[in-house]
């Protein structure tokens, strides 16, 4: 609700519409005179224009056209609420019974909507008003039943898409009945969805009033907009130059329409909070010169203090602080922690490829001693793809899903280079698909014809596309099975070799890191806690967070030990606890850890965050 | 000896595949049981059949041919009445804690669903409270008028483990229970199903594809390929000496994180055929490190090894069978 009214559009049609309820509620005590009352007239009193008397004129009957207009509304109004209150429940019923049910009474359901939705809507409104009668509620009745297959079709999806649910499956697992489904799952489900609908239809359905009663189909006993608009058509208010008989009624019109769209399009924003957002949009950078930076000449990849941020409504919040790392040629870094400790960010954050809210807030990323944070937008995307490519988690959805694998590659090839040939492109395409493992004319294959693995493997192809020095992989084998994914690792150790890339593989998986990683960073709450060569960190950690994840993790060396869990969750970036991220969840918390943060100090196997490897305390222990 | 709490024999589940005649056999024939107190892994990659299994036991899929039984009860013959005690029996964890939540019910409502649908709707808060509390969410009180979006995904899950105890079941499902959650919060969630094993006597029927992880944590295991069980037994024996080819590759290719240890990963060729088109003879074969000849013509039938163990491989049919 307050997420509505924060929503500008949005309060101003609800203010519009509130103004048009009014009105028509109190239509008898504003209106300055009743326009159902019989008056004797004469001549004069016609198409008077505007004046202090008749604020609008007056119409053919010498009636106060600013009187009709108020009185209209009541008609308008019932009209367009009472009508889309039909066709909701309608279409919603037959909605909720044809996506819960599915099977034939389902596709029988739809098949009669979709029959319904391709009548003629307004040449089916009038024939059935011109049979039933024009009385208000027969117009309401055939407005309500012919408005409900949009409703329907709509709830039936999300019908659907409900029933999969986790929670609606293991309800039914657990004995729950239809009813009790509906009730409890489905309906609160679908509810929303039937309200920010309700107000499309609710314009429907005062359009369509409008219409049947401007060409005559209205009530005759009752003055609604529409009404009025015929009348002043028919009778001669254009002629008589009359425009206030004729534009009020309109601008009503457009009014309540208006209102009632803009509410719908709020709703609607509010409940696709999604929509029409890109996810991985280029941020822009920040504008000052690269500086020269000298780095050692081993070192292709340097993380330099690097902080990401995301805007959110209540500010920015920091995911990544101060993490620094490098990556020498020909070498992989394991970027490793669990959900939460930023190395997703992290890794997306230093080839600027953040979500849209997504910020770096500071530092250096320097690729052979480019910086990129710095680096305009055009030379950065040179640089992407040529020089560094990513691998993303979940193929599927990082592989164009309408083209084929071949021409992804290809197009991938000639951007970075035009002055290779399509043939050329192509048989490179082919020899690439060779190399990670796949037969060549899986070229001509579309992503959903390949399982899982293949589609990995293309992703892998097209990172090596155009011959990067750097590859980060995010999650490389999340999802896969198995021996799907020892296939993936042993291909990606392979090429690493071949081609001495240098790798970053981001994953929460220990196990990847010890056979495929020569360095590991282990990052915890935004910050890289520990960091050293696999063998020694990974032997004999320093940082408690760092031995315990090591505990917690399986081996088969060891099938009958059991798992030791660390107590707590990850902390939430909006609440990091002051000192040490860790020190709520270390069983070697001290009274320092939880008031000052410590640094990186240098252990025997790398660097360590924690106070247990500060110089001071280790002398001070071997001391007692 | 008791009877078991869940008896499975020779089950077969085919759907219709893409094409008009394609049939996907996706169990295909398994037979195992359950017994009190016992936890039993079914482990095997995506497409075996293991899911299609336990969706099977918990009536959500219809199965083909075969037998089912869950405390005595028939699933295929039960009547509607049998059928309500058999869910109330037998109660089901998912995989994913962020989707089997209800994220506008309260804690109290999700933990106490399974006794609304059975009609129990004596001293609600109190049950719930003692589920909460036997599912590791202390104090419970703490937990019970919250949101699912107020948990993190440990406590969802345990969340989920709560609302299956309320009714108290002598037969827990679980599908994947950690492999969405945290590797620091895996432990947890497993030493609690094992430990309702130990003090309460459930069953439970883990499914899982991430033998590393349920390796200290069931008492039997049952591989599964291509809609088969391959090969089963005690959980440490089958982990320190595999039979099966398939069992051996699959256990050799798990990430190692012990830089101490040097593996030798047998990485197999190729991936799971389909099964709609199941090859013929050993339907392994055509993968199969140690394949030899009759292997492209003989299905290998499950045989015991040992008192405790099976194995479907030619290489063990000599030995069980003296000719």
């Amino acid at each position: 609700m307050r997420q509505f009214f924060r929503h500008r559009l949005g309060v101003i049609g609800i203010a519009m519409l509130l103004l048009a309820i009014v009105v028509a509620i109190f239509a008898p005590w504003i209106a300055p005179y009743d326009p159902y009352a019989n008056v004797t007239i004469t001549i004069d009193d016609i198409y008077q224009p505007p004046s202090a008397a008749h604020w609008l004129g007056t119409d053919d009957g010498a009636k106060d056209v600013f009187s009709a207009l108020l009185y209209g509304a009541r008609v308008s109004l019932v009209v367009g609420f009472a009508g889309a209150l039909i066709s909701v429940l309608v279409g919603g019923t037959i909605g909720i019974i044809a996506g819960y049910r599915g099977g034939w009474v389902g596709h029988g359901l739809m098949r009669f909507t979709d029959f319904f939705l391709v009548l003629p809507d307004l040449a089916l409104l009038i024939v059935l008003v011109a049979i039933v009668g024009q009385s208000l509620r027969n117009i309401i009745l055939v407005i309500g039943l012919l408005g409900w297959t949009t409703t329907a079709r709509l709830i039936r999806s999300q019908t659907l898409s409900v029933r999969e649910r986790k929670y609606v499956i293991r309800a039914k697992a657990a004995g729950a009945g239809d009813w009790y489904t509906l009730r409890r799952h489905v309906i609160p489900q679908v509810l929303p969805l039937a309200l920010a609908n309700t107000v499309l239809v609710v314009s429907l359905a005062i359009i369509a009033e409008s219409t049947l009663a401007f060409l005559g189909l209205g009530d005759p006993l009752l003055i609604s907009w529409g009404q009025m608009l015929n009348l002043g058509f028919t009778r001669g208010a254009v002629g008589a130059g009359a425009w206030w008989a004729m534009f009020p009624p309109g601008l009503a019109i457009v009014w309540v329409v208006l209102s009632v769209t803009l509410i719908g399009n709020a709703l609607e924003d509010i409940l696709n909070p999604k929509l029409g957002r890109h996810h991985l949009e280029p941020e822009v950078p920040v504008e000052t010169p690269p500086p020269d930076v000298p780095v050692s000449a081993d070192v292709l990849f340097q993380v330099r203090d690097l902080s990401v941020g995301f805007e959110v409504s209540s500010g920015v919040v920091t995911a990544v602080e101060d993490v620094s790392f490098e990556v020498p040629r020909g070498k992989v870094l394991g970027l490793v922690g669990e959900s939460g400790g930023g190395k997703t960010t992290t890794a997306l954050g230093a080839l600027r490829l953040l979500p849209p809210n997504g910020r770096v807030l500071g530092g250096e990323v320097l690729l052979d001693g480019t910086d990129l944070t710095r680096l305009e937008e055009g030379a950065l995307r040179e640089l992407r793809w040529n020089r560094v490519s990513i691998i993303f988690q979940g193929a599927m959805n990082a592989l164009n899903p309408v083209r084929t694998v071949g021409s992804q590659i290809v197009e991938a090839i000639r951007t970075h280079d035009e002055s290779i040939g399509q043939k050329t492109a192509l048989d490179r395409a082919g020899e690439l698909l060779e190399l990670v493992g796949m037969p060549k004319r899986r070229i001509e294959s579309y992503p959903h014809e390949l399982s899982g693995g293949m589609r990995q493997r293309s992703m892998i192809a097209l990172a090596l596309a155009c011959g990067p020095d750097l590859v980060i992989a995010d999650e490389p084998t999340t999802a896969l099975d198995v021996m799907t994914q020892a296939q993936i690792l042993d291909l990606l150790e392979r090429l690493q070799e071949e081609l001495s890339l240098a790798m970053v593989i981001v994953t929460h998986d220990l196990g990847i890191v010890n056979e495929a990683c020569h360095d590991v960073a282990v990052m915890y709450g935004g910050k890289i806690v520990e960091k050293g060569p696999v063998a020694r960190v990974f032997t004999d950690p320093q940082h408690p967070y760092t031995r315990l994840l090591l505990e917690a993790f399986p081996s088969l060396d060891h099938p009958g030990r059991r798992l030791a869990s660390i107590p707590g969750a990850p902390p939430l970036l909006t609440a990091m606890p002051t000192g040490c991220r860790f020190a709520p969840r270390c069983p070697s918390a001290f009274e320092r850890c939880r008031e000052e943060e410590p640094h990186l100090y240098a252990t025997s196997s790398g660097v360590a965050a924690c106070f247990l490897a500060d110089p001071i305390v280790v002398a001070g222990a071997r001391n007692d | 000896m008791t009877e078991p709490i869940l008896t499975i024999r020779d089950l077969h589940i085919e759907f219709r595949g893409k094409q008009r005649h394609d049939v996907v056999r996706a169990v295909d024939g398994i037979s195992l049981h359950l017994d009190r107190g016992e936890v039993l892994s079914l482990v095997g990659e995506s497409g075996c059949g293991k899911t299609t299994t336990a969706n099977a036991v918990l009536g959500l899929t219809t199965p083909t041919e075969g037998h089912i039984s869950v405390a005595g009860i028939d699933i295929a013959t039960a009547d509607r009445k049998q059928m309500k005690a058999a869910r109330a029996y037998m109660q089901m964890i998912a995989q994913d804690p962020y989707e089997s939540l209800n994220p506008r019910m309260t804690i109290e409502d999700i933990v106490t669903e399974p006794l609304v649908v059975h009609g129990q709707q004596d001293d609600l808060r109190e049950r719930a409270l003692r589920a909460l509390a036997s599912a590791g969410l202390t104090p419970p009180e703490e937990f019970i008028d919250r949101r699912p979006h107020e948990l993190s995904g440990g406590q969802r899950q345990r969340v989920v483990i709560a609302a299956a105890l309320s009714i108290e079941p002598g037969l827990l499902i679980a599908d994947e229970p950690v492999s969405m959650l945290d590797v620091s919060v895996r432990a947890g969630i497993l030493n609690l199903l094992k430990q309702l094993a130990d003090d309460k006597g459930i069953g439970v029927l883990m499914i899982t594809h991430d033998l590393a992880t349920v390796a200290a944590y069931s008492d039997r295991i049952a591989v599964m390929y291509l809609g088969r069980i391959v090969e089963s037994g005690p959980t440490l024996d089958v982990i320190a000496s595999p039979e099966h080819p398939y069992t051996r590759a699959l256990l050799s290719v798990v990430p190692n994180h012990d830089p101490t240890v040097k593996t030798q990963p047998t990485l197999l060729v190729g991936e799971t055929p389909d099964a709609s088109n199941i090859p013929s003879g050993c339907r392994f074969h055509p993968r199969c490190p140690a394949a030899f000849e009759p292997c492209s013509q003989i299905d290998p039938v499950l045989l015991a090894t040992s008192d405790d163990r099976t194995c479907a491989c030619l290489l063990y049919a000599e030995v069980s069978s003296p000719a």
